[in-house]
């Protein structure tokens, strides 16, 4: 009977097609422990990368938006072959690659990650692939900006967010402004909050050197090391990529790539061991990516053209903002009936237990919870997919606002309704299901609209566990066209579109529930 | 029919006794009013008789069926039916629905058969109104006969009214005396009368009683 009900047979197809529902592999066949063997079996290579970092490492081609492209992409699908399989990207927030490796979301971590005393503890690290220094870039014609790191102390200074250029900077007293997204960090000096932007070599030639509002200082400070980065145990996967990075680095592989990206310099020459540290040829992948970023085509061009490109990209991430949602929503209706019931009409321990669960999960902050389920149950060896710690998260969350509505709603019934009840030989449970809680709805209702719209928007929390919905879809595009106006316009098209017909709906069901509430009373 | 044996009734933390060995005993088919000025505990008589709070000494034998003080009131409910002063129709449900809820989900009677019942008695007691109506499109004396009505669905031993008569003018306060005297001649029910209106109640009644601080006395 549940089946006829379009919606739900939609949302099924969606929840068995979403990729990251699956926590490990639970097939039939018995999984290989050694990682290598697993990889091979799975014939896939998963590797995780933050897309909303952006060039030139792992980033949407914005003209052809629903292709991943970057220098990173291309090493792993260089390795990829090597390894005779085919590579996947898992996508991932960039600070979290870390903890989303050792919880199994995938086989390794590329993404610009340096080499560090620290992350050797908890990982197994690659042989660099990359290597690069810090640079500074400052506002064109500021003559209060810094010329090198020593003057940098107590002034606003951008960076990544946990990077050594972060590391660097607290050392020299300088105050850190921590961007995750790094076209971010250049638009924070363009408009004068920071004084100056600290970042890797490639990050400052992809964002500082395009904009002619910017320079970059001569010079580079630190010596940074990009590596793979793997769960501890899998020592047969990382010698395998060790062996693989080798042959890409002497038959010209890697060389051929960074020439790609415009990132050839002396430092990774003297790595990969060339003695040519001029690059050759034209850097196609750069010159593109200035192009496509330098002026945007006008508004219309970008709606006729571009932006029906996009379009698969959003409608996958508002079918999947759509589903949590509309998922989490009812996890929050059935805990908060729950709830309100046994706040209500339960024995003094239940009332307490509810009131507990209430404060608890609405004094505590929804991102704080989503990461206590997604980061924390693991260690107590709950390890949930995305998708259902997102779900989980947010229903567990909205529960608490729900059943505060419901419980509204019952105190809106007279209490004399449950007496009448109750004299008729109703039990309380009776009582409520056909008279009290049918009441109650009517009030909840509005509130529960509202409810739902917030939910879809805070639904765009669930990104910071890996899931690509609608607002990570928005900064991913935002951040490879650096077009956030237009395509804020679009994202919000796509909010709307999703969120309105459940308002519509509620205003019908409302005013259905409502025609005859009307206290019909003594004559 | 109903007998009441010294019922004692203490809410908690109170000095004395809202009903202090309260006795009375009414007969199948007889009216009994029961008079008293506010806080004299009508109510609380009403709430102890309908098995809607418990009691804390003495006994209330309904057919045959006794629930002695201290122990839980339940096997009241159902024998007993209540018309309260608010009525407390239930206004989302039709009036048909209003006299069929509690037979079809309490006793499990089919709904058709409940709802032919339920025609029946609205026709005795002259509610001529659509099956689809709701409360709220009804005056306000075919609420009380519809409340009424959804009280004898459950084929309760004794009704109880609190109040039927209050803020009604003469001729409906006659109207309401004819409708009790007509269940009474056709079901045979034992109906007690909370009011505060003597005039009506000698009329209208077999017997009257009055409450005043706790204890009951033969009018």
């Amino acid at each position: 009977m549940l089946l006829r009900s379009p919606s739900i047979v939609l949302l099924l197809g969606v929840l068995t097609t979403v990729p990251a529902l699956a926590v490990d592999d639970d097939d039939d066949e018995a999984v290989p422990t050694d990682a290598l063997e697993r990889v091979r079996q799975r014939g896939e290579l998963l590797w995780g990368a933050d897309a909303h970092g952006g060039a030139p490492y792992v980033f949407q081609d914005v003209n052809e938006p629903t292709h991943l492209i970057g220098f990173e992409v291309d090493i792993a699908n260089a390795i990829a072959r090597h390894l005779g399989v085919r590579a996947t990207m898992v996508q991932g927030p960039w600070d979290k690659l870390l903890v989303l490796l050792n919880r199994g979301d995938f086989d390794f971590a590329l993404n610009g990650i340096e080499e560090s005393e620290d992350k050797r503890a908890t990982a197994l690290l690659s042989r660099a692939y990359y290597l690069a220094g810090q640079k500074i870039t400052v506002k064109k014609g500021d003559t209060t900006a810094p010329t090198s790191l020593d003057d940098v102390k107590g002034r606003p200074v951008g960076c990544l967010p946990s990077s050594m250029a972060q590391k660097i900077l607290d050392e020299k007293g300088a105050v850190t402004r921590a961007f995750d997204v790094q076209d971010d960090i250049y638009k924070d000096v363009v408009v004068g909050r920071s004084i100056a932007a600290l970042a890797d070599e490639p990050i400052a030639h992809y964002y500082g050197d395009v904009d002619d509002r910017l320079v970059t200082l001569p010079g580079v400070f630190g010596e940074l090391r990009y590596v793979v980065a793997f769960r501890p145990a899998d020592e047969s996967l990382k010698h395998a990529v060790d062996d693989a990075l080798g042959v890409l680095a002497k038959d010209g592989t890697l060389r051929a790539i960074y020439e790609k990206w415009g990132m050839w310099n002396a430092l990774t020459a003297g790595l990969l061991h060339d003695d040519d540290v001029q690059a050759r040829g034209v850097a196609t992948g750069f010159e593109s990516w200035r192009a496509s970023v330098g002026t945007q085509p006008p508004f219309l061009d970008r709606v006729r053209h571009r932006y029906p490109a996009m379009m698969p990209l959003f409608a996958r991430g508002a079918l999947l903002t759509l589903s949590v949602s509309v998922l989490a929503m009812i996890l929050a209706v059935a805990l908060g009936i729950l709830l309100a019931i046994g706040r209500s009409f339960g024995p003094a321990p239940l009332r307490w237990l509810c009131v507990a669960y209430v404060e608890l999960f609405r004094g505590t902050p929804l991102l704080v919870q989503l990461t206590v389920i997604y980061f924390g149950l693991p260690e107590l060896g709950l390890t949930l997919s995305p998708f259902v710690a997102g779900v989980t998260a947010l229903g567990l969350n909205y529960a608490a606002a729900e059943s505060e509505n419901y419980r509204a709603g019952l105190l809106s019934v007279p209490r004399a309704q449950l007496d009448a009840a109750r004299s008729l030989g109703l039990s309380t449970s009776q009582a409520l299901r056909h008279v009290l809680l049918p009441q109650a709805a009517r009030v909840a209702l509005p509130p529960m609209t509202n409810d739902f719209i917030a939910l879809l928007k805070d639904s765009s929390l669930v990104s910071a566990v890996a899931l690509t919905e609608l607002t990570k879809v928005y900064g991913i595009l935002g951040n490879s066209s650096r077009d956030y106006l237009g395509l804020g316009v679009v994202v919000a098209a796509w909010y709307l579109i999703i969120g309105l017909p459940f308002v519509f709906l509620a205003r019908r069901v409302e005013g259905r529930l409502g025609r005859h509430l009307k206290r019909a009373g003594a004559p | 029919m109903i007998a009441v044996e010294k019922l004692t009734k203490r809410h908690p933390g109170a000095e004395r006794a809202t009903l202090r060995e309260l006795c009375f005993a009414a007969d199948a088919g007889a009216i009994t009013a029961i008079l008293g000025g506010s806080g004299a505990g009508k109510s609380t008589l009403l709430r102890c008789l309908s098995g809607l709070d418990g009691f804390d000494a003495g006994a209330i034998v309904v057919d045959g069926v006794t629930v002695q003080g201290g122990s839980p009131p339940d096997a009241l409910r159902g024998r007993v039916g209540f018309v309260f002063q608010s009525l407390e129709l239930f206004p989302h449900l039709t009036v048909l629905q209003n006299c069929t809820l509690a037979p079809v989900v309490v006793k499990g009677t089919p709904a058709l058969a409940a709802q032919a019942k339920a025609r029946e008695l609205l026709k005795t007691l002259r509610v001529d109104v659509a099956d689809s109506a709701h409360p709220e499109s009804l005056s306000g004396g075919q609420r009380q006969r519809v409340a009424i009505v959804r009280a004898l669905m459950m084929e309760p031993r004794v009704l109880l009214y609190d109040e039927p008569t209050s803020a009604l003018d003469p001729s409906l306060k006659a109207e309401v005396g004819r409708t009790l005297k007509d269940v009474a001649e056709r079901t045979g029910m034992t109906q007690v009368v909370v009011t505060h209106d003597p005039d009506w109640a000698k009329e209208t009644c077999h017997e009257v009683y009055v409450l005043a601080e706790g204890a009951l006395t033969r009018s």
